[in-house]
């Protein structure tokens, strides 16, 4: 997971810029923002490409990681984040889902949607305090992860980030 | 007791107008109870709201308006820091709070919670930060054990 990784450790980089120079860039902070999204997106994106797919032939594992849609991993977040999964997750899944799983899913929605906002909505303006949260946000989200990864419920949450939309047909 | 008196106090101007099941004409919230997840509602006149007070659960009231929307969430989030007041669980660096509702970036209701903290000028510390976002946290599933069709989104900015 070095890009997710990577990726965290600019988001944080970048949320510090120009510190004591007056008001930080808005660039900056807006890809500081952004780019705390796509570190846990790319590390639970990984992680679930790991658990669907093997190692070889060479390039499968990613090429099922280019197959996971933000929207998808936004709806089977909501559910676990409410700890509200429908019967045919629930099956599989142990109840209550752990607290650990309902944060790393109430942050990845959070994150989701500060990405947008920092990518697309111009009439909003960020400060470095809130951009802070953020990145303080996704470092969590690493944190949480390594506690529960091996999990059963971390097995379940990681393949309903794919198949979130063909479970429920 | 008291409780109940401040919520009213501190809503001199009109509620947020609703429509909800089974009840006709012009309906103003005057009251929210996020311990039982109930409103309750009067009718409206130009005078102010009139006759009974009636119950209903907050998941079954639909605001008129994008303003009444807003209003209705303003409500339930000063209803709620005032609690939090209450319990002892509001830090010294929150400062306010504003309310925005809207769609999010996938087209579901949304409603934008900000709490402004009391920010350094420069970098804050990663510990101070952590201590911000335990506060978003609780405020956030707070919201979410409401159960109301709006997803909250609860961001910081600095006050």
């Amino acid at each position: 997971m070095a890009l997710a990784s990577d990726l965290l450790e600019q988001a944080k980089f970048l949320s510090l810029r120009e510190v004591g120079r007056g008001r930080p860039r808005q660039a900056s902070l807006r890809r500081a923002a952004s780019t705390a999204y796509y570190a846990v997106f790319h590390l639970l994106a990984g992680e679930a490409a790991s658990q669907a797919s093997p190692g070889s032939p060479r390039g499968l594992r990613e090429r099922v990681q280019r197959a996971l849609a933000h929207e998808t991993m936004k709806q089977a977040a909501n559910a676990f984040q409410a700890a509200n999964l429908p019967r045919h997750v629930a099956s599989v899944a142990p109840t209550p889902v752990p607290q650990e799983i309902v944060a790393i899913a109430t942050s990845f929605v959070l994150l989701q949607e500060a990405r947008h906002r920092a990518d697309y909505d111009l009439t909003e303006q960020f400060d470095r305090t809130r951009v802070q949260a953020l990145v303080n946000e996704a470092e969590q989200v690493f944190r949480l992860w390594d506690r529960v990864r091996d999990t059963d419920d971390a097995r379940v949450f990681l393949a309903s980030l794919i198949f979130w939309k063909l479970w429920s047909k | 007791m008291a409780r109940a008196a401040t919520n009213r106090i501190a809503r001199l101007q009109p509620g947020p107008r609703i429509a909800t099941q089974g009840h006709y004409g012009p309906l103003e919230v005057v009251q929210v109870d996020l311990d039982t997840r109930v409103a309750k509602f009067r009718a409206t006149s130009p005078e102010g709201p009139i006759g009974p007070e009636t119950s209903v659960p907050l998941r079954m009231i639909s605001p008129l308006s994008p303003e009444d929307n807003q209003r209705f969430w303003k409500m339930l989030a000063d209803e709620l820091m005032e609690k939090l007041g209450e319990e002892g669980r509001l830090p010294r660096f929150y400062k306010g709070i504003s309310i925005a509702t809207g769609d999010d970036s996938t087209g579901d209701p949304a409603v934008y919670v900000k709490l402004f903290v009391d920010s350094p000028k420069g970098a804050a510390r990663d510990s101070t930060v952590s201590r911000w976002n335990e506060f978003a946290h609780l405020v956030q599933d707070r919201l979410l054990q409401l159960r109301l069709p709006r997803q909250p989104y609860v961001f910081l900015g600095a006050a």
